[in-house]
């Protein structure tokens, strides 16, 4: 199981990924964090029969929200085409989806945690809402690793950090 | 593509036809954000404004009482798609100021690491940015359902330009290697050796990139430029070498603001460049295939010919064919470069840091990128100035719609947006290094 975390951390809650892999590794469970743009996920997942995402979101539901989404084969992203814009960069997980798809190229089995945003202003850090749901989910994931029989040394080492 | 075209003032899909608006929000596939806003009388263009709302990013003056090796990094941070630009701008100037002779093969490998990002850049901008336009779709999404083994090609390629990054520069995006006097950290020749079967492949890839682009149909339109680019006795420019134009500019980098002037202009929050009592001018890919193309290695040379390029090429929507060919010659040069390279016996020279004035200009994947640092004895940069090339291509871009639109107002407003914002595109505008997104808004009046 792979963990991806988008965003920048220079955007107000646009770190909400970010935050998360820091989380996660402080938590002893390794996660891949993506700042740059939504092509090196199609790098990130490929080959991987599962892949956890975590990016900040915008549906309109109140700020911290936790947003959990399957994805099977990518076959039901499109769902995501309006509701995922909210990275700072233009190119994001649904785009990457798409492209994926169209290349051949997405995980079999992919989970999107999507954490609702307030704000995406430069250099405000995390909102209060966003900061406690990125410590909520850090926690779950962090459970969901340990219990995976797969969770060792050597897998670590092919996700990096 | 966040787009929206309206004509409240006439029928839509004939602006001209009585007072009529066309409001276009956003133009998608450029770096950063902006917006066009034209306004038409008839069939002439009363006014035209590339607006750049965006926030200025201040990094000029945040550079101040920084140390001056600080600014390799910190620079390096205006733009995620061509941070190596900056590092080798920046590193250059404060090598200037200090009097540091860097190693030929740190040199080499500067280069190397600039073709990494040339690679990465060109080939984003190719396929994903500009190539819908020519085909007829709204975006890459679209084309690489039809184009599919070429969106896949462009995939490789963007991903070799990044993992030449990360070999060189110790990461994909902002690499972290380049220091003031050489790098922290040189490969060993074996390191770069997994690269060579890669670039082969690139190699052919962007050939045929460039079979591919040159079929593209392009509108017809020629303005007479001022090309500005660095030009090298012996090599296609890109980090080193004097300032020429085809107008007969030769200049020492330190010369530059003696004859470019930044002005702010009241729509934009990006400074626009000119030329002193010359006005606009032209940097980036047309601009150093003009002014450089018999610098060319032999395959970029061929391929240029194949695609009919001959300079001067005049006509800016071929652009996309010069960055095919530049494709060619960035692969080539890379295979040259891990051909000779040999790990210099330190990574950097020794400095001593002392006052004084340093600039360096290099060739950004947009054009000329020119960097000046005041440093103080105890190296603190007391003033530092940055000119990006999309600043230096704004004013060119502008002059270029006002003679462009006129041409195509008989088109459907939907055309008539679509064809400006590939003009636009035609100068791969990093709206994020001149300040960040575009949106056109188009009004007509009788």
């Amino acid at each position: 199981m792979l963990i991806l975390c988008c965003g920048n951390a220079d955007r107000g809650d646009d770190g909400a990924g970010p935050a998360c892999a820091d989380a996660l590794r402080m938590l002893h469970a390794p996660a891949k964090c993506l700042p740059g743009d939504a092509f090196s996920l199609l790098d990130a997942w490929t080959g991987q029969p599962k892949v956890i995402l975590v990016d900040a979101i915008l549906t309109g539901a109140p700020p911290g929200t936790l947003h959990r989404f399957e994805i099977r084969n990518g076959e039901n992203i499109d769902q995501f085409e309006k509701s995922l814009g909210s990275s700072s960069h233009g190119f994001g997980i649904a785009e990457a989806f798409h492209l994926g798809k169209l290349t051949k190229n997405v995980p079999p089995e992919a989970v999107i945690y999507g954490i609702e945003a307030a704000s995406f202003e430069w250099g405000a850090g995390l909102s209060p809402e966003v900061h406690g749901a990125v410590q909520q989910l850090a926690s779950t994931l962090a459970h969901e690793v340990a219990a995976q029989p797969e969770s060792t040394g050597q897998h670590r080492l092919a996700m990096g950090s | 593509m966040n787009t929206t075209a309206s004509s409240p003032g006439g029928p839509a899909g004939q602006p001209h036809a009585g007072t009529s608006r066309i409001s276009v929000e956003t133009i998608a596939r450029v770096e950063g954000e902006g917006a066009l806003h034209v306004k038409f009388k008839g069939d002439r263009i009363q006014d035209l404004r590339l607006e750049i709302p965006e926030p200025p990013r201040l990094f000029e003056a945040f550079l101040r009482g920084r140390r001056a090796e600080e600014a390799v990094d910190i620079t390096a941070r205006i733009c995620g798609i061509c941070p190596v630009a900056y590092q080798m701008s920046a590193a250059h100037a404060i090598e200037r100021a200090w009097g540091i002779a860097i190693d030929p093969q740190v040199r080499a490998l500067r280069r190397l690491l600039y073709c990494g990002e040339w690679i990465e850049s060109h080939a984003l901008h190719i396929y994903f940015l500009h190539a819908p336009d020519f085909l007829g779709y709204q975006d890459a999404f679209e084309m690489a359902a039809k184009y599919r083994p070429e969106v896949e090609r462009a995939l490789r390629l963007k991903k070799l330009g990044n993992t030449m990054m990360r070999v060189l520069g110790g990461r994909e995006i902002h690499p972290v290697s380049v220091r003031v006097g050489g790098f922290y950290h040189v490969p060993a020749k074996h390191d770069l050796q997994p690269l060579v079967e890669e670039l082969k492949w690139a190699l052919e890839a962007s050939c045929e990139t460039a079979r591919l682009v040159k079929t593209f149909p392009f509108p017809d339109f020629q303005q007479d430029y001022e090309f500005v680019s660095l030009s090298h006795p012996d090599e296609y420019p890109l980090n080193e070498g004097r300032i020429a134009s085809s107008l007969g500019l030769d200049l020492d980098v330190a010369e530059y603001e003696d004859h470019f002037l930044e002005q702010h202009v009241r729509h934009s929050n990006a400074l626009q460049s000119v030329l002193r009592e010359r006005g606009s001018y032209h940097v980036g890919p047309l601009a150093r295939f003009n002014l450089n193309c018999e610098k060319l290695p032999p395959l970029a040379r061929e391929t240029a010919r194949e695609c009919g390029l001959e300079p001067p090429v005049l006509n800016p929507f071929r652009s996309i064919v010069v960055r095919a060919v530049e494709l060619v010659f960035a692969c080539e040069e890379s295979l040259r470069l891990i051909e000779n390279y040999e790990p210099p016996a330190r990574p950097s020279t020794p400095y001593q840091r002392r006052a004084g004035v340093g600039m360096a200009a290099t060739e950004a994947p947009r054009g000329l990128l020119f960097h000046r640092y005041t440093i103080d004895e105890t190296g603190l940069i007391l003033s530092s100035k940055i000119v990006p090339p999309t600043a230096q291509n704004l004013k060119r871009i502008e002059d270029d719609l006002w003679r462009y639109l006129p041409q195509i107002l008989d088109a459907p407003v939907e055309e008539i947006t679509w064809r400006a914002e590939q003009a636009i595109r035609n100068y791969d505008p990093c709206i994020s290094c001149a300040t960040h997104f575009l949106k056109v808004r188009v009004t007509h009046e009788e």
